[in-house]
């Protein structure tokens, strides 16, 4: 028969293991993108700089903030008007954004490869038509400009376009939430930030999407 | 002294069986089930008001260009398969296929290059594709298009791709082998040198 002291010896690791255990899987990192994130997080437009992705160069799409904003029509449908809320599925890299009870986008995204991509429950914070993201080293090194339709939701973790891949509905990001840049587009015009003292659109990273009142999140962030 | 020694003994034992205990627990309950991958988005054909005829398209990620395919069925058993890419930064050409086969071409949703100057189709499902230029000219005199099949099954014999996903850069097309024992890899192949290039980093999900 083991003597008290044992058990209670055994019983004090396992309750450190734990509680170690657990506090080192849901570290998060301070942000996704480790080099522009400790720059501000502004709108640039670098129209004659070239990008770097998986150590390749990347062409960006030249951006004219002249062209205003797009009003508000998904899909060429006229909106109900509503709540509106982002949804993003990581068991099938789906996007889906809801005004009231109607789907108004569908998207296939690409979320963290070579980081994580938190689940938790979030606000867009800023809305930038474009800027640059940079991070990761050696092979995986980044330098991206004109990132496209940049919608930070917790940190600098973000929707936006992707012009340097097309493997969408797999994973391939550094924790952020990739979209083709057309679907980026749609969703930028569509979403809101925040105005007023009103926060902006809510953003629920599940892990798995179920429905609007059902998003699995196994170890939310929030 | 040798029962202090038997105490210790027994003692570290616990502990290290609720150590380990402990941390299959903190495994079990942290490490998250790999992610389902969802299936490839392949543009469906859809039954067009010409009897006979199917259509199906795919948009570039940029919006600028579009890539559609027309199915005929000529009734003796062969299919006419017309690819048409259209776009402002892009002349206008068609690119056309006979098979035996019905519905063994289809147009995945990562179809084009990022930066729209190639595109692929796939050949009898998600394992195979065919890459070609947009502009509609062929690689070489005697090469029209790529086959990924053809140039992976050349370099790694009994090996099978299991799924061509996307590009990973304007000019690398990710795919996935799968071997009988269920060991996954990812590869490249890069566009146009047809180079395979194996990768340390998984690209299956």
């Amino acid at each position: 028969m083991p003597k008290k002291s044992s058990i209670i010896l055994s019983l004090i690791t396992a309750t450190i293991v734990i509680i170690a255990g657990n506090s080192f899987f849901k570290q998060v990192p301070d942000c996704a993108n480790t080099i522009s994130c400790k720059e501000d997080l502004v709108e640039k437009v670098e129209n004659n700089s070239l990008g770097t992705f998986l150590g390749r160069e990347a062409v960006p799409p030249k951006i004219d903030l002249a062209i205003g904003q797009k009003t508000i029509d998904v899909l060429g449908q006229s909106v109900e008007p509503g709540d509106k809320h982002i949804y993003i599925d990581l068991s099938t890299q789906t996007l889906h954004a809801y005004q009231g009870e109607n789907k108004v986008i569908q998207a296939l995204i690409s979320s963290g490869k070579w980081g994580r991509t938190p689940t938790g429950n979030f606000n867009i914070w800023i809305k930038l038509r474009s800027t640059r993201m940079s991070g990761g080293s050696g092979n995986d090194y980044y330098n991206l400009p004109n990132v496209p339709f940049v919608m930070y939701y917790y940190r600098d973790w973000g929707l936006h376009g992707a012009y340097w891949h097309n493997n969408f509905g797999h994973t391939m990001s550094h924790g952020c939430v990739n979209m083709r840049q057309v679907d980026a587009e749609a969703l930028f015009n569509w979403a809101d930030g925040p105005e007023k003292g009103r926060k902006g659109t809510p953003v629920s990273v599940c892990d798995s999407f179920i429905g609007p009142d059902n998003c699995v999140q196994k170890n939310p962030v929030n | 002294m040798n029962g202090i020694r038997a105490f210790e003994a027994g003692t570290i034992l616990y502990i290290v069986i609720a150590a380990i205990l402990a941390g299959f627990y903190v495994l079990n309950t942290n490490i998250s089930t790999p992610i389902v991958q969802s299936n490839p988005q392949i543009a469906i054909p859809v039954v067009s008001q010409t009897p006979r005829v199917e259509t199906a398209s795919q948009i570039s990620p940029d919006g600028k260009v579009n890539l559609i395919m027309e199915v005929t069925n000529n009734n003796d058993g062969t299919y006419f398969y017309e690819f048409t890419t259209e776009g402002t930064s892009l002349p206008k050409t068609k690119i056309y296929l006979t098979t035996a086969e019905s519905k063994i071409f289809s147009i995945p949703f990562n179809a084009w290059s990022p930066n729209n100057k190639h595109f692929f189709i796939y050949k009898g499902g998600s394992n195979n594709a065919l890459v070609f230029r947009a502009d509609g000219q062929p690689f070489s005199e005697t090469e029209k298009f790529i086959d990924l099949g053809e140039v992976f099954s050349a370099k790694y014999e009994n090996i099978a791709i299991k799924e061509v996903t996307g590009w990973a850069d304007p000019a690398l097309i990710v795919f996935n082998k799968e071997d009988k024992d269920g060991k996954k890899a990812s590869y490249w192949l890069e566009v146009p040198s047809k180079a395979i290039i194996p990768l340390s980093t998984n690209f299956y999900d």
